[in-house]
Order: C-alpha cells, then sequence, then structure tokens
C-alpha cells in the first residue's frame, strides 16, 4: 500500500513535469523588440541590372506537339499545312458470322474510309464554316525535319519538296468544317485510296490536310483513318475499323525572323529570351531607407524579400498571335557559353509556370507580367548557391511545355519605353543588438 | 568497491539529468526586462518554506549556502523541477497566458578530504520570450499588412563547485567557485504572410546569438546554536557578465556588471517537530543600468521569506512534513517607472522515502506557490510547482 502511494505519487509528479508544455510567452508590448526595420519597393530600370539580351529559336520541331495547324493567309501571310502518316491496317477483327456468332476473321476487305480530324474549337480562329482539302502526298518525308520548303532535312540527306508545302498531293476530297456542327470533320475515302495508304513501307504514303479559307487558322488535336470493312464471314455486313496515325507534323510558311528589339518565348520551334541579371551591390535611396540607415548601405541577401522581372506584354505577329493560354516558364542558364544548347537550372516559378491569357498578347497588350526570380537574385548577391556553387547569372525565359503551338508570346525589350525592369522589395533595419 | 560503483551510478544518473535538463522554460514576461527574470536554485523544501536559499535546518545541498554542506555528513544529491502556469495581464488589450518548466537545480555533494566537495547547475537569468508588433509596409500596389516577430530564446545557468567543511560540531564553512554560462539567440523576423498582394515574399530575418562566460566567487557559513537554532549567511561576488557574440553576430558584444548578492537565513525549532524559518537577500542591481541600452528600469534585489514547518505529520505511515511560507522579493528589472515585486504564498510537503539511523537516504519534497510579480504595467499571476528528489549515501 505505501509502496505503491510513494510510487503513484512520483509517477504523478514525473508526468507533471513532463507533460507541462513549453509556451514562449508572448507578448504585445512593443518597447521589448528592436527598432523597427523598414520595408520598401524600388524598381530597377533595365539598364541597371540586366544585360545581353539573346533570343534564341530552334527548339523542337511541330511534330513534338503531336497536333496539327492548319492555315491559308492568317494574318494576311501564314500558311499551314498538316501531314498524316497512318499506322499498320488492322488484319482481322471479331465479326459476327451469318449464324450470329462472334469470330475472328482474317480476311478482311476494304472497301473505302473516311479520315477523321478531331480540331480545337478554343484555338481555332474561325467563327464560320471553313473548307478543307485532302490530298495524298507523292513523295517521301520526314516527320521530326519537314518543313514548308524541305521534305527530308536530315544530316545526310536532303530534299526539298517538288512544290513548296508538301506538294504536289493527289486531291482526294474535300470537307467543310463548321464549328456549331462539332468538333471533328470527316473526309470520305475510296478504296484507291485506302488501299494505297495500307503499304506503310512506303513513307511516301501519308495524307496532307490544308485548310482552303482565307484568313483563318485551325488546329487539329488529332485524326483517325476509319475503313469500311467488309468481312469474309458475313459479307452482307460492313463494319468500321480504326487505324491510328503514326505520325502527325505540319509546316508552315513564313517562318518568323528573329525579333530586333523585343522578347519573344514559345512558337514551334520554339524560341527561348536569355538574359544576364545584375544585382545592386548598394542602395542610395530612397529618402526613405536612408532615414533609417547611412546611405549608401550595403544590399544583403537576406535583406531582400522579393525581386521580379517585369516584363510588358505586346503584340505579336498577327500571324502567330496567341489564341489559347499562354505558359511561361524562367529558368536559370547553368553554362551561358554553350548556348543555345546550355543546360537549364530548375524552373523558378514551380510545375504551373506563369500562364497567361491570348488577350494579354493581343487587346491588353502592355500588361505588367512578373516573372519572380528571388532566390536566383538572392544567390547573386551572396555570390554563392546554397550547395556553395558559384551562381548562373544568366536567365532563360521560355515555354512552360516546349515546343507547344505555333503561337508565340512577345514582350517589349530593352531600348523602349515598356523596357522590362526589376521590382525589389527589401526590408533594411539596423542589427539586432544585445537589450 | 560496491559503494564506489554506487556512487558512480548516482554521479552518472545526475549527469545525464542534468545534461537533459540544460534547456530553460520560459516563465515570465519580465523575462523581456533588461537581463532577464533572476531563477533561485532552491529545492521543494526551501519553495514550500518561502525560504530564499539560506538558513534551512537540516538536510540542505544549495549553492547559495555553501556553509549548510560544510555540515553534511555523507553524499548527497539534489534535482529540482519547477512547472509553473501564468496568467498576465499587460494594459487593457495585452492579456494572455503561458506555461513552462525548467530545472533550477541540479547538485552533488561528496565527501573528500575531511569536508564536503560539491557541484552545482543552475538557472541564473531567466531570457526567453517571444513579442510581436503588426506594421503597415507602403509598396507600390499600396499598403500591405505583414508582422514583425521577435524571439529571445537562451538563458544564463550557473556551473559552480566548491568545498565546504565543519568546523566545529555546530559550524561549517565552504565556499564555491563558479562560471556563468549559457547563451541567448536574438532573432526579428518580419512575416509578410499571405495578405500582401505579391506571391512569393521571402522572410525577412536578422539577429545574432550570444554566449554567456563570467565566473562568480560565494562563500558562507552554518551555525547551530545548540539543537535550537541554526543561523547562516553568505554572499556571492561575481565578475562582469560578458556576452560574445558568434562570428555571424553583428550586433556588438557586451559586458554587464553583476552584484554583489548577500543572504541570511535562520531556522528557529519552537518546538518539537515545530520549526520557523526566515530569510533575506540583498543584491545592488543599479549598477547594471548603463550596460543596457533598452530602457528597462533596473533597481535592487531585496526580499524576505518566512515559513512554518511541521515535522512531525504523517500519512500512510510515511513521515510527511507539512510546510507553509510566504515570500516577497523585488526583481532587479521592470517594465514600468516603478520596481516589480515578486510576492506568493506557498504550501507543500515531503516525503522520506528511506531513511536508516535517522539519516534520510532518499527523499521528495514538493511546494506549490500562489504568487504575483508586477509593476506599475504588467501584472502576472501565477502557480507554481516545485518538486525536488534529494538521495543520500550513495
Amino acid at each position: 500500500m505505501r509502496r505503491n502511494f510513494i510510487r503513484s505519487l512520483l509517477g504523478l509528479a514525473a508526468l507533471g513535469v513532463v507533460a507541462c508544455e513549453e509556451q514562449s510567452p508572448t507578448s504585445l508590448d512593443e518597447s521589448v523588440l528592436p527598432q523597427e526595420p523598414i520595408t520598401l519597393e524600388l524598381s530597377i530600370p533595365w539598364e541597371d541590372f540586366a544585360s545581353n539580351l539573346e533570343v534564341i529559336g530552334g527548339f523542337g520541331v511541330p511534330a513534338e506537339i503531336g497536333r496539327g495547324v492548319l492555315a491559308k493567309s492568317f494574318g494576311g501571310t501564314l500558311d499551314a499545312r498538316t501531314l498524316l502518316r497512318f499506322a499498320a491496317y488492322p488484319t482481322e477483327a471479331s465479326v459476327r458470322d451469318t449464324t450470329g456468332t462472334t469470330r475472328t476473321d482474317g480476311s478482311l476487305t476494304f472497301i473505302g474510309g473516311r479520315l477523321v480530324a478531331y480540331l480545337d474549337t478554343i484555338g481555332n480562329t474561325n467563327e464560320g464554316p471553313v473548307l478543307l482539302a485532302l490530298g495524298a502526298t507523292q513523295n517521301e518525308w520526314d516527320s521530326r525535319s519537314v518543313t514548308w520548303t524541305a521534305a527530308v532535312d536530315t544530316i545526310n540527306h536532303q530534299r526539298s519538296w517538288p512544290e513548296a508545302g508538301a506538294g504536289p498531293v493527289a486531291p482526294v476530297s474535300t470537307a467543310e468544317w463548321d464549328p456549331e456542327s462539332g468538333d471533328s470533320v470527316s473526309f470520305e475515302l475510296d478504296s484507291a485510296q485506302v488501299a494505297e495508304w495500307a503499304d506503310i513501307s512506303d513513307p511516301s504514303k501519308s495524307a496532307r490536310i490544308e485548310l482552303l479559307t482565307e484568313g483563318e487558322r485551325i488546329e487539329i488535336r488529332g485524326a483517325v483513318l476509319q475503313l469500311s470493312t467488309r468481312p469474309s464471314l458475313n459479307p452482307d455486313t460492313t463494319i468500321f475499323l480504326p487505324v491510328l496515325r503514326r505520325d502527325i507534323s505540319f509546316i508552315y510558311n513564313p517562318s518568323p525572323e528573329p525579333p530586333p528589339d523585343g522578347i519573344r518565348v514559345g512558337g514551334v520551334p520554339a524560341w527561348r529570351t536569355v538574359l544576364d541579371v545584375h544585382m545592386p551591390e548598394q542602395l542610395d535611396g530612397p529618402e526613405a531607407l536612408c532615414a533609417v540607415v547611412t546611405c549608401p548601405v550595403a544590399l544583403h541577401a537576406s535583406e531582400l524579400n522579393y525581386a521580379a522581372i517585369v516584363f510588358r506584354s505586346r503584340r505579336t505577329e498577327e500571324a502567330f498571335q496567341p489564341t489559347d493560354t499562354v505558359g511561361i516558364d524562367a529558368r536559370p542558364v547553368l553554362s551561358r557559353e554553350t548556348l543555345p544548347k546550355a543546360p537549364l537550372g530548375s524552373s523558378m516559378l514551380g510545375l504551373a509556370g506563369r500562364l497567361l491569357g491570348p488577350e494579354v498578347f493581343g487587346d491588353q497588350a502592355g500588361q505588367d507580367i512578373e516573372i519572380p526570380i528571388t532566390l536566383f537574385a538572392r544567390d547573386l548577391i551572396t555570390g554563392e548557391t546554397d550547395v556553395g556553387f558559384e551562381p548562373p547569372e544568366t536567365l532563360a525565359l521560355l515555354s512552360l511545355r516546349e515546343p507547344v503551338s505555333i503561337a508565340f508570346a512577345s514582350f517589349h525589350g530593352p531600348g523602349s519605353e515598356k523596357a522590362p525592369f526589376l521590382r525589389l522589395i527589401v526590408t533594411v533595419g539596423r542589427s539586432v543588438g544585445l537589450p | 568497491m560496491k559503494s564506489l560503483l554506487a556512487s558512480m551510478r548516482a554521479l552518472l544518473l545526475i549527469t545525464a539529468v542534468a545534461l537533459g535538463a540544460v534547456p530553460v522554460g520560459a516563465q515570465s514576461l519580465y523575462n523581456a526586462a533588461g537581463l532577464g527574470l533572476p531563477v533561485a536554485s532552491i529545492d521543494g523544501r526551501g519553495r514550500a518554506l518561502g525560504n530564499l536559499g539560506i538558513g534551512l535546518w537540516g538536510h540542505s545541498l544549495l549553492p547559495t549556502d555553501p556553509g549548510a554542506a560544510g555540515l553534511l555528513i555523507i553524499p548527497s544529491a539534489v534535482l529540482v523541477a519547477q512547472p509553473s502556469w501564468v496568467d498576465f495581464q499587460r494594459g487593457a488589450d495585452d492579456a494572455g497566458s503561458f506555461q513552462g518548466n525548467r530545472f533550477p537545480l541540479i547538485g552533488i555533494g561528496y565527501p573528500l578530504l575531511s569536508g564536503m566537495f560539491t557541484a552545482s547547475f543552475g538557472s541564473f537569468l531567466d531570457q526567453r520570450f517571444d513579442s510581436q508588433r503588426d506594421v503597415t509596409v507602403d509598396l507600390v500596389g499600396g499598403p500591405a499588412d505583414a508582422t514583425d516577430l521577435f524571439e529571445q530564446d537562451g538563458a544564463v545557468s550557473h556551473v559552480s563547485f566548491g568545498y565546504s567543511r565543519r568546523l566545529s560540531e555546530q559550524l561549517g564553512v565552504g565556499f564555491n567557485v563558479g562560471r556563468y554560462a549559457g547563451s541567448v539567440t536574438r532573432v526579428l523576423t518580419r512575416d509578410f504572410g499571405v495578405a500582401i498582394a505579391t506571391e512569393d515574399l521571402e522572410r525577412y530575418e536578422v539577429g545574432g546569438r550570444w554566449s554567456y562566460s563570467g565566473a562568480s566567487v560565494t562563500g558562507g557559513f552554518a551555525a547551530d546554536l545548540g539543537s535550537v537554532v541554526r543561523i547562516a549567511g553568505s554572499a556571492t561576488w561575481s565578475s562582469s557578465l560578458n556576452a560574445t557574440g558568434s562570428e555571424e553576430t553583428e550586433g556588438g558584444d557586451q559586458t554587464f556588471d553583476l552584484p554583489l548578492q548577500y543572504r541570511v537565513g535562520t531556522s528557529v525549532a519552537l518546538a518539537p517537530g515545530l520549526l520557523v524559518t526566515a530569510s533575506a537577500v540583498r543584491a545592488d542591481w543599479t549598477g547594471l543600468a548603463d550596460d543596457l541600452s533598452t530602457s528597462s528600469n533596473v533597481g535592487s534585489t531585496n526580499g524576505f521569506g518566512v515559513g512554518v514547518e511541521l515535522s512531525r505529520m504523517s500519512l500512510l505511515g510515511i513521515s510527511t512534513p507539512l510546510r507553509f511560507g510566504y515570500r516577497n522579493t523585488s526583481l532587479p528589472f521592470s517594465f514600468g517607472s516603478a520596481g516589480a515585486m515578486e510576492k506568493a504564498l506557498s504550501g507543500g510537503f515531503g516525503f522520506v522515502l528511506v531513511e536508516t539511523n535517522g539519516i534520510t537516504l532518499a527523499g521528495a519534497d514538493f511546494a506549490v506557490e500562489r504568487g504575483e510579480r508586477s509593476d506599475s504595467t504588467l501584472l502576472e499571476n501565477f502557480w507554481r510547482v516545485t518538486a525536488s528528489l534529494r538521495v543520500s549515501g550513495f
């Protein structure tokens, strides 16, 4: 009894001591705080923080997008056509025979078909019906190097199209697409055309879709070949067998020239803009700052709360005007001397990047677009990264996914009234001493 | 040999507990005033009796009473834990509560060379507190809210080693040499939270860390006048307390002049099983005022405590002395124009867990205090529990 009592008492006491949670006393009394630091916002003009702006193109090819583009004199200049190659046709199918039993039929007869193209209803420029034409190409082309003028443009093999724009083609059919009727358009195929595209060993056997209506630009999300098939087990029946596409690419003309005075991001092949960034070593104003500390005062990394380059959007060339959301990314260039193939560091904007609506480069051009670079800027101030390496000074502005669209984003460059500037938010105070 | 092993085990246990007990919890907003809140290294018995660390009859191993250690005859050790719960009120709007735990004393005494060698580790000044203020920063997009958070974390602790011995049957003298240690971290952070329009603002942080060093010497006596009265006195001289910033610390180093501290105390056995005690302390901290950069009010630490012990009480056959006390001390640092005071009523009891031939080999003491600390601007009401475990003869 006595022993248990003592043990219980000591146990309770120990438990009480251990379980007593530590709470730091918190007072709202300002008199015990060090002198209030000052937080202020600074705008650094382009000349004082950036240099060596360079717009570099050529990243990726249209085939990587997995989409097609059609245009005819869009923006007064742009023509674009889509090329498609299909996979092998099916050699057997499960069909119900004349007795009603489902069996595998290995003897199929393709009596015709249709090519169904699925169109992007958001990315298109047309509001009314447009006319599209399907043709069969006559020349071999390489999906990764094909352009408006070159069918093949690899290191050991260059061949131009007999006619610029993937021509000539054998006309197959035409079709009208009205956005109000749906998001797909069908081209009818006869048995001869179906038979021609069945030979997948011949790289010249493919389809070319072009837009016949002028002044529009259309994006093709995908395409499928549907074969009208007569099975031997039930010759009175026609079934449709799908054939997936093997290659899809697009060619366009003219190719945009590098901007002489601007900043460009996106497109295909994609454009990147690189620039060198320098952080101010000391601050000499404004008055509010100098009232707290002796100016000029050295800028320390710990005092930098926020750094962002503010770009001003501008209208892109009409032919390459974005019609859908544009995703922007910013990454450090780890080795500037190896540009354009320099490796890039991690994104400063995260997985989502900076998403901008198409209107930012259209009706609402001139908007401020902030690209935060706080940690990049802090590393520049300290002179080393958090793992002790010399920090990169060069920044690349690029498309979030690259390439992703024929359209690209444009911003005002240095030398203009709307040149980019560096926005800094800094907090500066006296050092904290003993009481 | 067996006794030596047992001694080693006890020593290791005490050392392990001491190392684990180094963090000192915050127990008062007065930690924010001046150099902080002084913490007395007193055990549960002393707390229950309102004692100020000197003049207690019987077993006592307190660094402020080196003379009493000279009257001990067997090895002893003491471990003290002290949780507390505090409500505070400052003005009309600033009120709240907090709680904390600390280990104000770990001590050991071992007889050698005809005397008693002592070692102790304890708190000296508590300095931990947080504070905050809401601010508005002007940005191009308009004013934005931010919060300044200030965190001070640390303490001045005290390690001492001493030697005490009995000069006669009823007179013990002793001294200890101590070193001030510990450190304090002071960090100001401006947090922009989520209210600000601009995303991804990094926090602003500035501060430093200082390590404390300094030395002290305490000398004292304890005399038993017959078997009725004990009187004791001690004085502590301290060198300057040096605060040295770490390499990354921008704030400068500082030196603080610590005061000479005097203590006297007595215990009187009025009747068998009835003991009354009284003690007093004095230290003038005003010389330190010039060393402070803040506007704290600096005064003297004057205080007294009285108590009564009924030592013949028992519970379930266990000797359970009952104790009551009252203490009243002034604090060296305060916020208002007037000095701050701490007053507390206390009660408690002890247990003799193991006893041989009238010598307590293991005992525990508990004290509960209800008190207040106040100056002209801040009022704190607190409950404070002190639990101490003492072992002897290991």
